[in-house]
C-alpha cells in the first residue's frame, strides 16, 4: 500500500448505497465524491473513504484546482468554510473567507488557472466568492448579482476574447464576462427556474450553453448566454447535466424524479437511461465510465456514456 | 485706476483672430488616429509636459503676450473647455471646425456682406448639418460594438476592451472613477452596492472575528438586519430603549443605526448591548454635511425601505415604530465607509433612480453630473474604478487623461449612437446642406459652414502627413458616407472594418460649440484692454 494510500480511511468499499453524493470531480487520477458519508477516492474501482478536512465534516463540494503537478485541491462543507490542499488531500489547511454565514454549493476554476490562480466558488446565500491565489484566500464577488442563493457556477474549459463565467441563482442566471469580478442577467427568452448549467466544450468557437430547469424543459442558448430557447421539453426537473468533453452533441441530464436521459443531438431528442426513485444531484467522467451522484442512493456508473447504467459494486 | 486701451473695427479683428488662430493651430495637431504630442515646460517640474488631448492643452495655454490677441484666444479656449465640459471629446475638431467657419465668415465680411444675413445663414446650416448627423448615426449595440467606439475613442487597444466591460456591466448611467495604479498596467474594481462616506461611531462595535487582523480597520458586518436612520444627534439612553427593544424582540437581533452624530451616553448604550450579545448592533455617523447629508439619508431610505426620522421636522428617535425599520441583506461599516448591499429592485429604489435619471438629463454643471452619476451608482448599478497603471508618470498622466475623456464620451454614444469617425460624418454631413435655400449673404454663411465641415478631415489627413487632403475628400465622395480614411494605415476603408466612430452627439456638439464661437468673433467690433489685465486662470 502506497503512503497515500495510508491516509485514506479503513475500508475500501464504494461510497454506501444509501449515501448522498453532493458532488463529483475528478482529481489526481481518481474520482472523487463527496458525500454525507465522507470523502470518497476512487480509482480503478477500488474506492478509498479519505481523510475528511477536519474543520469539513461533510464536504459539499470538491474541485481539483491546476494541472496534475500543482497538486492543489479545494474542499467546501456544508457549514461553512473553505479547505486547501497543496499536496493531494494529505493536509487540509482553512482558508480565509469573507464574512459569509452559509456552506459552499460549487467551484469552478478558471480555464487559465495556471496564469491566474483564479478559482470561484457559489454559497448558499451569500452570493460567490472568488480567489485570486489559489484558493487560499476569498473575497466575495458579486457585483450585479442580485439573487445570493447560487445554484450552480461554471466556466468554460477554455476561455476566448472575454473571461466568461457563468451562474444561476435562485433568481435568474447571470454572466461574467471577467473572469467572475462582475455580473450581469443573462436570461433573455428563459422562463422558469434553473437549476442546471453546462457549457460546451467547444464554447470558444460555438458559444454554447444548456439549462436544465426545476419546471419542463431544457434551454440552450448559442450566443453564449444572450437568449436562450426551449430545446426539449421532454425533460423535467434537471438536476444536473454533463456535456462530453470530446463531443458537444453528447449531453446527460439527470432529473429530481431520478431519471437519467442522454442525447445524441444537443439536447433535441432524449433516450432514457436509467430510471429510479432517487434525484441525480451530479454527474462526471472518469476513465471512459460515467458516474451519477444520487440523493440517498449512492453512485450509479455507466461504461457506455449513459446508454446503461448500473450501481457501483460494493467491495 | 489706469485708463483702459481700446482697440476698434479692423484692428481689433485682426488681433481677435491672430490669438484665435495661434491655440486653433495648437489644437488641430492633436486631432485624428495619427496625433501628435505636444511638449510644454511646466512650472511645477523641470521635465516638460507631453500633451496629446486638446482639452487639457487649452487649459495648460494661459495669457499669450499680446492682450488683444490674448482675448481672441481665451474665447477659443472658453469654447473647448465648454466642450470638454459636456462631453469630454470633439474638442480638437470644435476648434478646427471654429477656426475654419471664422476664417470663411470672416473674408465674405470683410468684403462687405450684411453681417445678420451671414450669420443667419451660419445658424441654419449649423441646424440642418446636425440634423444629418443625428440622422446617420447607427446605435450601439453589444460589447464588441462598445469596444470599437472606445477604440475609436481612446485609441488603445488595452484600454478599450476594459471601458466597453465597464460600460456593458454599469449602463450609460455608469458610475466610474479613474484612479492612478502603481503597476504598470491596466486594471478594474467593482465596489458592490451602495456606499456612503460615513463611519463606525466605536471601534468595538468592530467583529471580533481573526478576519479583522486581516483587513486591518475595524469592520462592522451585519447580515440580514433591521435598519434605523435618524437625521439628528442620538444622545441618550433613553431615546434607545424602544428600538433596542423592538431588535431584540425580533427574529434577527440585528441593527445597523445610522444617524448624524452619536453622544457618549448612547454610544456607551450601544456598545454594552452589543458586547453582551443582547443585539448585533453597528451604529454609524454620516461624514457629509449639510444638503448633502440630507441627500445621503434619503437616499439610504430608499435603499432600505426604512423612513427617515429627522430631529428638524421634529421626530424622535425614542418614538421610533416597528414599520419605521428597514432592512437590509449585508451592512459592512469602517471607519471610512458604510456599504450596504442586496437591497435593490423596490419600487422605491426604482422611482429614485428614474428621477436621479431625469435629473442628469437635464443637469448642466460637471459637478453636479458627477454627484448625479455617484447617487445613481450606488442607487442602480454599483461603482466601478479604472485604475491607470504605466511604466512612467507621463505615459500613466497622458492615459489617465485619456480614459477620463472616455469615459465622459462613451455614454454619449451608448445613448445617441455613432457615425463614421475621422471627420468622414461631417464631410457627408455637408451634403445636406446643397438642399438649403438660400441667397446673397445668408446663402455664403451656408457655405462657411460647408467649408468648415471639411476642415476637420483635411487635418486629419495634414496631420498623418501622407496624402493631398483635397485627393482623400474626393476619394470619399466617390466611395461614400461608409468610407473613412485610416490616417495611421494610410487607406481608405470600411467603417465597419476599421472601427472609426465617433458618437454622433459629441460631433454636433463640437459643430454647435464652434458656429457659437465663430459667431461672437465675428460680430466682435471692439477690445477693452485693461492696462493691467487680470490673468484668469479659470478656463
Amino acid at each position: 500500500m502506497s503512503d497515500r494510500d495510508e491516509r485514506g480511511g479503513a475500508g475500501a468499499s464504494a461510497p454506501p448505497r444509501d449515501c448522498t453524493v453532493l458532488s463529483l470531480a475528478v482529481a489526481d487520477g481518481a474520482l472523487w465524491a463527496a458525500t454525507d458519508a465522507g470523502l470518497w477516492r476512487g480509482c480503478g474501482g477500488i474506492w478509498q473513504l479519505w481523510d475528511t478536512p477536519p474543520a469539513t465534516p461533510i464536504v459539499s463540494a470538491f474541485v481539483r484546482a491546476g494541472d496534475e503537478a500543482d497538486g492543489l485541491m479545494l474542499a467546501a462543507g456544508v457549514i461553512g468554510g473553505v479547505q486547501y490542499s497543496v499536496d493531494r488531500g494529505a493536509h487540509w489547511y482553512e482558508a480565509w473567507v469573507d464574512e459569509v454565514t452559509s456552506g459552499v454549493t460549487c467551484f469552478t476554476v478558471s480555464p487559465r488557472f495556471a496564469v491566474d490562480r483564479v478559482v470561484l466558488a457559489g454559497t448558499e446565500q451569500d452570493g460567490v466568492l472568488r480567489s485570486i491565489d489559489g484558493g487560499r484566500r476569498w473575497r466575495l464577488a458579486n457585483f450585479g448579482l442580485t439573487g445570493y442563493t447560487i445554484l450552480a457556477i461554471a466556466a468554460p474549459l477554455e476561455w476566448g476574447r472575454r473571461e466568461e463565467v457563468f451562474a444561476i441563482t435562485e433568481e435568474g442566471i447571470y454572466r461574467s464576462p471577467n473572469g467572475g469580478r462582475a455580473w450581469q442577467r443573462a436570461d433573455e427568452g428563459f422562463v422558469g427556474a434553473a437549476q442546471a448549467l453546462a457549457i460546451s466544450p467547444w464554447f470558444a468557437a460555438d458559444r454554447t450553453l444548456y439549462l436544465g430547469c426545476e419546471g419542463a424543459g431544457l434551454y440552450r442558448s448559442i450566443d453564449a448566454g444572450r437568449s436562450w430557447h426551449l430545446r426539449s421539453a421532454k425533460l423535467r426537473n434537471v438536476n444536473s447535466l454533463w456535456i462530453a468533453p470530446d463531443d458537444p452533441q453528447l449531453l446527460v441530464a439527470g432529473t429530481g424524479d431520478g431519471e437519467i436521459m442522454r442525447s445524441t443531438d444537443g439536447g433535441a431528442d432524449w433516450e432514457y437511461g436509467w430510471a429510479g426513485p432517487d434525484a441525480v444531484l451530479a454527474l462526471a467522467e472518469h476513465q471512459n465510465t460515467l458516474y451519477a451522484g444520487l440523493y440517498q442512493g449512492g453512485l450509479l456508473m455507466s461504461s457506455q456514456r449513459g446508454t446503461s447504467w448500473h450501481r457501483s459494486i460494493e467491495r | 485706476m489706469a485708463i483702459p486701451e481700446v482697440l476698434l473695427g479692423l484692428a481689433a479683428r485682426e488681433s481677435l483672430m491672430r490669438g484665435f488662430d495661434t491655440l486653433a493651430r495648437l489644437l488641430a495637431i492633436t486631432l485624428g488616429p495619427a496625433q501628435r504630442t505636444i511638449l510644454a515646460t511646466s512650472y511645477q517640474r523641470a521635465m516638460p509636459e507631453a500633451l496629446g488631448e486638446a482639452a487639457t492643452i487649452a487649459r495648460r495655454f494661459v495669457a499669450p503676450p499680446d492682450s488683444a490677441e490674448n482675448i481672441g484666444a481665451m474665447l477659443l479656449r472658453n469654447l473647448v473647455w465648454r466642450q470638454h465640459e459636456r462631453c469630454g471629446d470633439g474638442c480638437a475638431s470644435a476648434a478646427v471646425l471654429a477656426q475654419s467657419l471664422l476664417a470663411a465668415a470672416d473674408r465674405y465680411q470683410a468684403a462687405g456682406f450684411d453681417l445678420v444675413a451671414l450669420r443667419r445663414g451660419i445658424d441654419r446650416a449649423v441646424a440642418v448639418a446636425t440634423a444629418a448627423l443625428r440622422r446617420a448615426a447607427r446605435a450601439v449595440d453589444g460589447e464588441d460594438d462598445i469596444e470599437r467606439v472606445a477604440l475609436a475613442m481612446c485609441g488603445d487597444p488595452q484600454m478599450s476592451p476594459l471601458l466597453a466591460e465597464l460600460f456593458v456591466l454599469l449602463g450609460a448611467d455608469a458610475s466610474i472613477v479613474v484612479e492612478s495604479y502603481t503597476a504598470p498596467y491596466l486594471e478594474r474594481e467593482y465596489l458592490e452596492g451602495g456606499r456612503w462616506k460615513a463611519r463606525l461611531a466605536s471601534p468595538y462595535l468592530a467583529g471580533q472575528s481573526a478576519n479583522r487582523m486581516l483587513l486591518g480597520a475595524p469592520r462592522a458586518v451585519l447580515h440580514d438586519c433591521s435598519v434605523a436612520l435618524f437625521a439628528g444627534t442620538v444622545q441618550s439612553l433613553e431615546e434607545l430603549r424602544l428600538l433596542l427593544e423592538q431588535v431584540a424582540q425580533s427574529d434577527r437581533r440585528r441593527l445597523l443605526l445610522v444617524a448624524q452624530n452619536f453622544g457618549e451616553p448612547a454610544l456607551t448604550t450601544l456598545v454594552i448591548n452589543h458586547q453582551r450579545g443582547l443585539a448585533q448592533i453597528a451604529a454609524v455617523e454620516l461624514r457629509e454635511a449639510g444638503e448633502r447629508r440630507r441627500r445621503d439619508f434619503e437616499d439610504l431610505a430608499a435603499l432600505t425601505g426604512a423612513r427617515l426620522l429627522a430631529a428638524d421636522r421634529g421626530d424622535r428617535l425614542r418614538d421610533v415604530a416597528s414599520e419605521s425599520l428597514g432592512r437590509v441583506r449585508r451592512a459592512e461599516a469602517t471607519d471610512r465607509d458604510l456599504a450596504i448591499y442586496g437591497t435593490r429592485n423596490s419600487g422605491h429604489v426604482r422611482a429614485r433612480v428614474a428621477a436621479l435619471r431625469t435629473h442628469l438629463a437635464v443637469a448642466a454643471d460637471e459637478a453636479e453630473q458627477s454627484e448625479l452619476r455617484a447617487r445613481l451608482g450606488r442607487m442602480a448599478n454599483g461603482t466601478a474604478i479604472l485604475k491607470i497603471g504605466a511604466a512612467s508618470t507621463p505615459e500613466r498622466e497622458l492615459l489617465g487623461a485619456r480614459a477620463e475623456q472616455c469615459v465622459r464620451a462613451l455614454p454619449l454614444a451608448l445613448r445617441d449612437g455613432v457615425v463614421a469617425g475621422g471627420g468622414s460624418a461631417y464631410l457627408f454631413a455637408a451634403d445636406a446642406l446643397g438642399g438649403l435655400e438660400a441667397s446673397g449673404a445668408e446663402r455664403l454663411g451656408v457655405e462657411a459652414v460647408r467649408r468648415a465641415l471639411e476642415a476637420p478631415l483635411r487635418q486629419i489627413v495634414a496631420n498623418a502627413g501622407k496624402r493631398d487632403p483635397a485627393q482623400v475628400l474626393a476619394e470619399l465622395r466617390r466611395r461614400g458616407s461608409d468610407w473613412v480614411y485610416d490616417g495611421v494605415a494610410d487607406a481608405i476603408v470600411r467603417v465597419d472594418e476599421c472601427g472609426m466612430l465617433d458618437a454622433a452627439d459629441v460631433l454636433c456638439e463640437a459643430l454647435q460649440a464652434a458656429a457659437s464661437g465663430a459667431v461672437t468673433a465675428l460680430t466682435t467690433e471692439a477690445l477693452v484692454l485693461k492696462r493691467a489685465p487680470e490673468t484668469s486662470f479659470a478656463p
